[in-house]
């Protein structure tokens, strides 16, 4: 092997770039362009599928599946962490590598950035390094936290200042402190200069995939057996559940034995409880919400669908506090025994692992990302609940990403717009040949600087 | 930071006179001074579910309950890679290093990558010299935010406009406007903490990422009391079954969960 020599080679990257966030549910995935679109970005099932036939959908496939009924996934990225090369090969291969895929490339000309969660375990990394440079062999490479990406967008636009100038538009947000509530996990992690203070990630054990399962365990108690049933769950987890400004109140207006008078009292607001028509697969109907009918009709038209008679065939289940205590969680772990506090608290144990001169700046950029972030309520509770836990000096602003779902993708759009900046941190292929994966692992983690 | 927590201790008799329990500050203490004298037959034999702690089995419950609600599906789930997807794979792909075939291989699960990352921690702890230098760690600020709270300073010390994190960068507080005469006015002054100086922060943000238990959200404080839910309705758990220790709102309730749902059927 020859001697290294510290010759300054000049690296040309190709232009085309594919940007990654390699989520547990779906990965968001595309090439950058320098439009900056969200369209350009596709959320993709991170998933393979048996749906009752014994069909397996892979990826992308499953936007053609028209049956959820009983359909069980196998994901390769189990608590946020990619596990499973076999499975993530698959749905990669469908989505990028096949003829016809969705997002054809060819990954020798291609730049790839790829997001991970925070605090993965380092065999973990070191699995993923090899795969993409040893069985992909993509041109260059980094891999890095996907809540980091996000301070390279126009974090102060989302706060109400005017769009930024030209000249500052590859320079990463200063102080930013991003909560990422999605599938897997919720996770606070405070952004210095585009870099990620791993001292102070903190992580919520608690995401949509564990308020789903919580609903379905409450709905197979008081309604149906609905353990088989991940997809149609969340469906309705989606349409129905809220965060509650006021829990104990919220409660009470449920209780199912609430007196009429009291009803009354407080009848002139919107009524919690719902109806959900769950979905009709034979009959390719989607499920629905509806206001509450507790007339007997309504019940008499269930009872005929179940015998099998009557014309309108439909069946439904009334949702009450199940609406609520479900996104709860997030606020409040206790309730089902885990012992962490809630989100906002969270965000202030990240805070404490910094140096105080730094809280004032990171309170008042804060954002949000994550699907969960779109249930109903859920940013002005986590605005409420952080203002009253926060040294009552500091100025608290807080935002949720244009498309929470999409964020971290956008932001690697924005870096990978920036070719200096793209430059800074890609490895190309070249170097990892020449150095080993376990250099790399330090280049990703800041051990070793180029 | 590891996080320690005291079991409760299923063999456990309370006596009369006296108890050992865990000082968490307020309320056990108070509790365990005054066992319910007269009860003991009973306090005994239902020492679960009649106290405010828990028995080791319960806390098991609670925390396999979480680990199905973590769960991906409910059942085992095989679903193999399509073959004709794993030969046109096979087709475009010629050759595959070793590293990527013992990976794709690989059958590990999470929590096996955990468990080895454990092992690795502590070794590292047992041979500091083997492991690679560890870069020292900062020590966190004693103070939380929280405690902030009681600074008797009233004077709104952040703009929080977009030039907020510009101030930051400088490295100070960047004073344009004239110098007005009670600027040094005691009560006046603006108790904004120090931005950190540059190798404070280079040092932050150079420091190693914490593993996968230590990232993990503390606890929260000691006596904030959990709440309680009817494991049938959903509303106030109130009421516990004196077999199994579960929650439920009222009779009807109980009734149900006696049905149905109660766990110790001939206790």
């Amino acid at each position: 092997m020859a001697p290294r020599q510290a010759k300054p080679v000049e690296r040309l990257l190709p232009t085309q770039t594919l940007i990654i966030d390699n989520g547990a549910h779906t990965m968001k995935a595309g090439f950058a362009t320098s439009t900056l679109r969200l369209e350009d970005c596709q959320a993709i099932p991170n998933c393979l599928a048996k749906d009752r036939g014994k069909h397996v959908w892979i990826g992308a496939q499953l936007e053609k599946c028209n049956d959820f009924g009983e359909i069980a996934f196998r994901r390769p990225v189990e608590k946020g962490f990619l596990v499973n090369w076999e499975a993530q090969k698959a749905i990669w291969d469908n989505t990028f590598f096949e003829k016809n895929a969705k997002l054809a490339c060819d990954p020798q000309t291609t730049n790839l950035i790829l997001t991970e969660a925070p605090n993965t375990p380092v065999s973990l990394q070191t699995n993923c390094d090899q795969v993409v440079f040893e069985e992909y062999e993509f041109a260059s490479y980094s891999r890095c936290l996907g809540p980091s990406l996000n301070a390279y967008q126009d974090i102060q636009s989302l706060f109400g200042a005017p769009p930024r100038g030209h000249d500052l538009a590859a320079l990463p947000a200063e102080c930013l402190l991003v909560i990422d509530s999605g599938y897997s996990h919720s996770t606070v992690t405070p952004l210095f200069n585009g870099r990620p203070i791993q001292q102070a990630v903190r992580r919520l054990d608690i995401g949509g995939k564990f308020m789903t399962n919580y609903l379905k365990e409450l709905i197979s108690i008081r309604h149906y057996n609905m353990l088989d049933e991940s997809y149609v769950m969340n469906e309705i987890k989606e349409a129905v559940c809220y965060v509650s400004q006021d829990f104990k109140r919220d409660l009470e207006r449920t209780w199912k034995r609430t007196s009429i008078s009291r009803k009354k009292a407080i009848g002139d607001e919107r009524d919690i409880v719902v109806d959900y028509v769950l979905p009709d697969y034979n009959a390719h109907k989607h499920g629905f919400m509806r206001p509450h009918d507790p007339s007997p009709t309504a019940k008499m038209r269930k009872m005929g669908s179940m015998a099998g008679a009557g014309d309108v065939v439909e069946d439904y289940m009334t949702l009450g506090n199940e609406r609520f205590t479900v996104p709860e969680l997030l606020f409040s772990p206790g309730d089902v025994g885990m012992k962490q506090e809630g989100l906002p608290a969270i965000a202030l144990q990240s805070l404490s692992g910094l140096p105080p001169g730094l809280w004032p700046a990171m309170l008042a950029n804060i954002l949000v990302v994550g699907g969960n972030s779109k249930i109903e309520g859920f940013m002005s509770r986590l605005e409420t609940e952080i203002r009253q836990l926060a040294p009552s000096e500091c100025v608290i602003r807080i935002a949720r990403a244009s498309d929470p779902i999409k964020s971290n993708w956008l932001g690697g759009a924005y870096l990978a717009a920036d070719p200096a900046a793209l430059k800074a941190v890609q490895v190309t292929r070249e170097e990892y040949n020449e150095n080993g994966s376990a250099w790399l692992g330090k280049v990703f983690s800041g051990a070793v600087r180029r | 930071m590891p996080q320690i927590e005291v079991l409760a201790n299923s063999t456990s008799i309370r006596a009369p006179g006296y108890t050992l329990v865990p000082d968490h500050g307020q309320g056990t203490v108070q509790a365990a001074v005054q066992p319910t004298v007269g009860r003991n037959k009973r306090g005994t034999r239902f020492a679960g579910t009649a106290g405010a702690d828990t028995t080791v089995a319960q806390q098991n419950a609670v925390l396999k309950h979480l680990t199905d609600l973590d769960k991906d599906s409910q059942r085992d789930v095989q679903i193999v890679v399509p073959s004709k997807q794993r030969e046109s794979a096979g087709k475009v792909q010629k050759k595959t290093t070793t590293n990527v075939r013992r990976i794709l291989m690989s059958q590990k699960t999470f929590a096996n990558h955990l468990a080895d990352e454990e092992a690795f921690l502590a070794l590292q702890q047992q041979h500091p010299s083997s492991a690679a230098p560890r870069v020292p760690a900062l020590k966190p600020s004693r103070s939380t935010p929280n405690m902030k709270r009681s600074s008797t300073s009233e004077v709104q010390s952040t703009n929080g406009g977009p030039s907020q994190t510009g101030t930051v960068r400088a490295g100070g507080i960047v004073n344009s406007r004239a110098k007005d005469p009670l600027d040094d006015e005691p009560l006046l002054k603006s108790q904004v903490p120090s931005a950190p100086s540059d190798e404070v922060m280079e040092a932050l943000l150079s420091g190693p990422a914490l593993s996968y238990n230590a990232a993990r959200a503390a606890p929260p404080p000691p006596g904030k009391p959990q709440r309680h839910f009817c494991e049938i309705c959903g509303y106030w758990g109130t009421i516990k079954c004196m077999k199994c220790g579960a929650r439920v709102c009222g009779l009807e309730c109980k009734g149900a969960h006696d049905d149905g749902r109660c766990l110790k059927f001939y206790a």
